[in-house]
């Protein structure tokens, strides 16, 4: 008998559209103290299950047509919510949400909400309780717990916050952990950190845990047993390495080829003369610290950035969220005043006060934003959102201008009645194909791509990126790629450009990076995602410490606060782009003698 | 080919338009609320066609006839001069209804694009319109059209007016405060980088996606302005003899009540029930447009 089953359950959801069935479950069991990855795209039923567990699904909508949730041999459906309140959540079960900030309450501070829960649960005085929170927070090793107690969630990190959350889950005592991608919002090097944690406590506690996620990735270094959820069924399930290494569907196989980020890919570029030219690039804002009292900070968010992409190239720019990439592009896409430097697109000063030429700018260089569901005007038909470029730079006739539509979404893979439909009709990956129809629908030259898949599924994934690979040849176009997935990078980039905290820190072949890199914090960014080849999550780095603060930066080597191979000068020295083999530039003073 | 495009960009509307009604008609509360404006809206079209006694619409008298109480033949009674309550009540819904729209209409078309061109803009612009909104805002409507009207002098057009331009300042920050995080959303930048002018991305991409909220509460306040027309009508600062106006009724009634019960009941129910039918009619269109409290 397993200590944690789910049989035969059917979950249902009435819609507009009738009645749908969302989860459908034939078997689960979890053995006491091991760990069972679910892994599933959004929409394919995770989080409901989930939710039904701890019977917090909404009724109606959701209801439960059948089966049985048995732990510790009781049927928990059953039970009644009061039940539930009293024995379960907390006690037998405890989740941790993927967002620690609305799980937490932004208006009580960190020691009130643990100490409440402790108290409530356990009966004991408010004394007692504090030494508890203290003591837990300790288990989860956060620094100085006192202090963390007095703090508010938000002048807490990400990583610090989820830490607090994996506290409370643990402070009442509970035997099964849900954990519903915990790491999702976090940096590679704080999530690999968590893991760690995590598997840690588990160990020290007995804990079981379900772990819920939506790549293969995580599961791959973290899980006993995986099972692939899709379309609300679980389709294939079994030891996590023999999964990784026989997946058995289709599905299961493209999820797992999606995460060998280091596999070796052909690319033939033919790079060209250089089409922009980005000069000493800056971009600070100005900043108001309310809390502290202090006006007219400056927040650099990119700082003196140099480089040139070569016409037909692919620059992937990569780095942890915060580090300048997004403004960068924006700078360069002009919907920033840079606050110095200079950026040349074909030899024209872009911010140049020329009228012709900024209308010209706007024709040629375009973007693809990370999130098809908020990029398209949801009141638009995609005809008039495919069109909207056409309509500024070019005078068509309405119906020519349906026709290069039609083409256009010939061109991304989509029906030609899709023009008279609105952007909610279709799913994300589609959504993502209308995106780039309208960015290609100006005929531009560089095409800015802004995580162009880190919002759709895994299986659109793949399309996306041929889509986009053939598109590029088609249209001889060149693209600058942000993205924190270095699958993706890697599938797609010529030359890799790092940044850390608004600074260039190594710039070279994507080929050379990837095999190579130099830098220590390419080095732990590269480390910090499991390999699928390697079990166990030992091998992961993590990164002490969270990003500072981009108002303040430290002095000298920016990334001298959480190098692992700082030396006393790099406080001070800051470290200047050094070339190490052809075209392949560091910037840090491990490399500055040879 | 032409006609082709048009009907094919038609379809999705009408489809969109068929659902919020399927989601409207679903709560049964805001059905009967549906239902009750559907009569009030057709009662107010076809009154003059309807009502027993169309020349009691004005100052005609029958003064042998004054104050009957409700009967066959009258079923609302009869007033000071023997006209008809029940036609009178019946036109006087074709008045609040009219000058209600009109009222709200007039407020949003100010407040909308105000607000949008503020939230969209930002720096000068906004501070000037905001600190304008809030010295309209600091005076109570009532009151503030009170004042209008007595500055215009008082009639039924300048009651109008004085509410629109006492309630337009609610749309402004309302819609400004959906600009402002609209201006965040990806398709606005999307708009930026191609080159779409300002006007457009306000005209085109703003102010479609605030319809939503400004639906809501232009039929939240529908309810409210109808009570307002009624109250200056009341204190003679909105309608004027002979119109069939509910409030300028009740006024008029007060001499005679309680005696002549039915003169101040049944105009006073008339804007009871249709203040009531647009108040659970806003509360409908809320939860469906309101993802907060929309319930699938």
């Amino acid at each position: 008998m397993a200590f944690f089953e789910m049989k035969q359950l059917k979950v249902n959801h009435n819609t507009f559209d009738g009645n749908r069935c969302v989860l459908d479950i034939d078997h689960i069991s979890i053995e006491k103290g091991t760990t069972y990855g679910i892994v599933g795209e959004s929409g394919q039923g995770k989080t409901v299950m989930a939710l039904t567990i701890l019977k917090l699904l909404q009724c109606p909508p959701g209801e439960i047509e059948k089966g049985k949730i048995l732990l510790d041999d009781v049927n928990l459906l059953e039970k009644s919510s009061n039940y539930f309140m009293k024995q379960v959540r907390g006690k037998k079960i405890a989740m941790i949400f993927q967002d620690p900030m609305s799980t937490l309450n932004p208006v009580f501070t960190v020691g009130e909400q643990m100490v409440e829960v402790i108290k409530k649960n356990k009966k004991i005085t408010t004394k007692a309780a504090t030494k508890e929170a203290i003591d837990m927070l300790k288990t989860v090793q956060l620094a100085d717990p006192e202090n963390v107690l007095t703090k508010y969630p938000h002048q807490l990190s990400g990583g610090q916050r989820q830490r607090i959350i994996i506290a409370l889950a643990l402070s009442c005592g509970a035997e099964l952990l849900i954990a519903d991608e915990p790491t999702r919002n976090l940096d590679v090097t704080i999530q690999a950190s968590i893991l760690k944690l995590l598997k840690k406590l588990q160990k020290e506690y007995k804990l079981t845990v379900l772990f819920i996620a939506n790549n293969l990735s995580l599961v791959s270094a973290f899980c006993d047993k995986v099972g692939i959820l899709h379309g609300g069924k679980i389709i294939e399930q079994g030891n996590t390495q023999e999964i990784i290494n026989n997946p058995q569907q289709a599905y299961t196989k493209v999820l797992v080829e999606a995460i060998d980020i280091k596999k070796e890919i052909k690319k033939d570029d033919n790079p060209g003369d250089v089409i922009l030219k980005v000069e000493n690039l800056k971009k600070y804002f100005k900043v108001n610290d309310a809390l502290n009292r202090q006006k007219g900070l400056t927040l650099e968010a990119v700082d003196g950035v140099s480089f040139d992409i070569k016409r037909g190239e692919v620059l992937g720019i990569v780095g942890e969220s915060g580090c300048g990439k997004s403004t960068l592009v924006n700078t360069i896409l002009k919907l920033f005043e840079p606050t110095a430097g200079s950026v040349y697109f074909e030899g024209k000063n872009i911010y140049a006060k020329d009228k012709e030429n900024a209308i010209n700018i706007r024709k040629d260089i375009q973007i693809v934003f990370q999130d098809p569901y908020w990029s398209l005007n949801p009141r638009w038909l995609v005809k008039d959102i495919i069109a909207e470029p056409i309509d500024v730079h070019e005078k068509l006739s309405s119906l020519d201008k349906l026709e290069r539509v039609s083409e256009l979404l010939k061109m991304v893979g989509l029906k030609e009645n899709a023009a008279f439909q609105y952007p909610h009709e279709f799913s994300g990956g589609e959504r993502q194909r209308i995106a780039i129809a309208r960015s290609l629908a100006s005929r531009p030259k560089l095409v800015v791509l802004d995580e162009p898949t880190s919002s759709i599924d895994v299986f659109s994934q793949a399309q996306i990126l041929a889509l986009l690979q053939q598109l590029k040849k088609k249209f001889e176009l060149t693209n600058i790629l942000i993205s924190h997935d270095l699958g993706v990078v890697n599938q797609m980039a010529s030359r890799i450009m790092v940044m850390y905290l608004g600074k260039v820190v190594e710039f070279g072949p994507a080929r050379e990076v990837f095999k190579d890199p130099k830098h220590p914090y390419t080095k732990a960014l590269f480390n910090a995602i499991p390999d699928i080849k390697k079990i166990g999550i030992e091998h992961l780095t993590t990164l002490e410490g969270s990003i500072p603060s981009p108002i303040n930066p430290p002095s000298g080597c920016r990334f001298h606060t959480r190098c692992t191979r700082s030396k006393e000068a790099c406080k001070s020295i800051e470290p200047e782009m050094r070339y190490i083999g052809d075209n392949h530039c560091v910037s840090c003073l491990l490399y500055s003698d040879s | 080919m032409n006609n082709h495009v048009i009907k094919e960009t038609m379809k999705p509307k009408i489809k969109a338009f068929r659902e919020s009604i399927y989601l409207l008609t679903r709560n049964k509360l805001t059905a009967i609320a549906l239902y009750i404006i559907l009569l009030i809206v057709l009662v107010a079209l076809f009154s003059p066609y309807i009502i027993p006694y169309p020349e009691h619409i004005s100052d005609e008298a029958n003064i042998n006839n004054k104050f009957l109480p409700p009967s066959g033949k009258h079923f609302f009674g009869t007033d000071e001069i023997g006209r008809d309550i029940f036609s009178r009540v019946l036109y006087g819904t074709r008045v609040s209804i009219t000058t209600g729209i009109l009222s709200v209409g007039l407020a949003v078309l100010i407040g909308v694009p105000v607000g949008a061109i503020a939230g969209f803009i930002g720096g000068t612009i906004d501070e000037v319109t905001m600190r304008i909104t809030d010295m309209f805002l600091s005076f109570p409507p009532l009151l503030l059209a009170i004042v209008l009207v007595s500055i215009l002098g008082p009639s039924l057009n300048n009651a109008i007016i004085a509410i629109a331009v006492s309630w337009w300042p609610w749309y402004t920050r309302l819609v400004r405060g959906q600009a402002i995080s609209l201006r965040e959303r990806k398709f606005i930048q999307a708009a930026e980088t191609i080159g779409t002018p300002k006007h457009k991305i306000i005209l085109k991409h703003i102010i479609p996606n605030t319809i939503s909220p400004v639906i809501v509460q232009a039929s939240m306040d529908m309810g409210g302005v109808i009570l307002t027309i009624a109250s200056l009508s009341f204190l003679g600062l909105g309608a004027q003899p002979p119109t069939p106006e509910w409030g300028l009724m009740i006024s008029i009634s007060r001499k005679y009540f309680p005696d002549v019960w039915w003169y101040s009941i049944f105009p006073g129910l008339a804007i009871f029930v249709t203040v009531l039918a647009f108040n659970l009619l806003g509360d409908g269109v809320r939860e469906i447009l309101d993802p907060k409290t929309r319930k699938k």
